[in-house]
């Protein structure tokens, strides 16, 4: 009964709409942050070592925004699904990231939320953090049901014209 | 029944992931477009080719600029003979800059020119400022001020990092 109680619980599309608005403020965030700093950002992406220096520019100019459109459409509820898979993909590539940095000992800011190359370096809890929206992400992909949602409410409105 | 409830199942489950994919690729090129839009009109707009190093960009935009070692810097300051120009973007400047500063990143330059111009001439050295040692802000902003007629302009290489570290007065917010 509580077993049962605890997985409705989790598998809630309540949650799920809690999540979506959560990592879509956080994405339009990192992603405005980095938009007003291209340099400050190809720096950040440059101090992990990881990227060959060509793709470090294209990377810079594209990634904020891509965030930006993704954090939109989750807040929006637009193409819901298509954005929970590049968050979640995104987060995972961040979170292997700073932990190969880690491992390889490298005393590094993240570049996550500021550009600056003075913030603070990164630490295993930044893994953790990006492992936990990473989680958010997946929920959203498995158990979101498209409330507050802007393409249904333009899909239902179209649908009421028409009728 | 079973049969045909599981290949329903399936196909429903193919098409939503077929879908979920191009959604998917539908949101990353949208955000490209308009990265390489916002790029291309921006005048802080980065280069899209060419290998990528900090160090070697800072030093090529520092030939040819004076800098201006900690100590002066801080006495220039204490005599009220200098004027601060931040050359980070606005967040970094709102969290923490040198007190007094003004925030100045190269593209915004001309709203500040004619400002930092009558400054400049009443007798203040003008010292650009960023973060870090490979930040290219600060020689990037000193050059245009200089090209644009701004008298003893100077740069004080990973301003922001030796300020604090000196643990000379800074402030928050805006400016």
């Amino acid at each position: 009964m509580m077993r049962a109680r605890i997985i409705t619980w989790f598998a809630s599309p309540f949650l799920s709409l809690l999540f979506r608005w959560f990592l879509g403020t956080i994405f339009v965030y990192a992603g405005l942050v980095k938009i007003a700093d291209p340099l400050g950002f190809a720096l950040a992406l440059y101090n992990y070592h990881i990227l060959p220096s060509w793709m470090i520019n294209p990377l810079a100019i594209c990634v904020p925004w891509v965030e930006v459109i993704i954090g939109a459409a989750l807040l929006a509820g637009i193409m819901v699904p298509g954005g929970a898979l590049v968050v979640s993909g995104m987060l995972a590539v961040f979170a292997v990231a700073i932990g190969i940095s880690l491992i390889r000992g490298l005393d590094i800011a993240c570049g996550c939320f500021s550009t600056s190359a003075g913030a603070e370096p990164i630490t295993w809890l930044y893994v953790a953090r990006d492992l936990l929206l990473l989680g958010m992400g997946v929920h959203i992909l498995f158990f979101d049901q498209g409330y507050a949602s802007l393409a249904r409410l333009i899909q239902a409105r179209w649908h009421k014209i028409n009728t | 029944m079973t049969a045909v409830r599981k290949s329903h199942k399936l196909r429903t489950g193919t098409l939503r992931l077929s879908r979920t994919i191009w959604q998917g690729i539908f949101l990353v090129c949208l955000g490209a477009l308009l990265a390489a839009g916002f790029n291309a009109v921006r005048t802080t707009g980065l280069a899209w080719t060419g290998a990528w190093s900090p160090a070697s960009l800072a030093a090529s935009q520092r030939q040819g600029l004076e800098e201006i070692p900690l100590a002066e810097a801080w006495s220039l300051s204490q005599a009220g003979k200098a004027l601060f120009v931040d050359a980070r973007d606005p967040v970094s400047f709102y969290e923490g800059h040198i007190k007094g500063a003004l925030n100045c990143p190269p593209g915004e330059m001309k709203h500040y020119l004619a400002e930092i111009r009558i400054l400049a001439l009443s007798g203040l050295v003008i010292i650009a400022y960023c973060d870090g040692v490979d930040c290219p802000l600060s020689p990037e902003l000193a050059r245009s001020l200089q090209q644009a007629g701004v008298p003893s302009v100077r740069v004080l290489v990973d301003g922001w990092g030796r300020w604090r570290k000196a643990g000379y007065p800074t402030e928050k917010g805006n400016r």
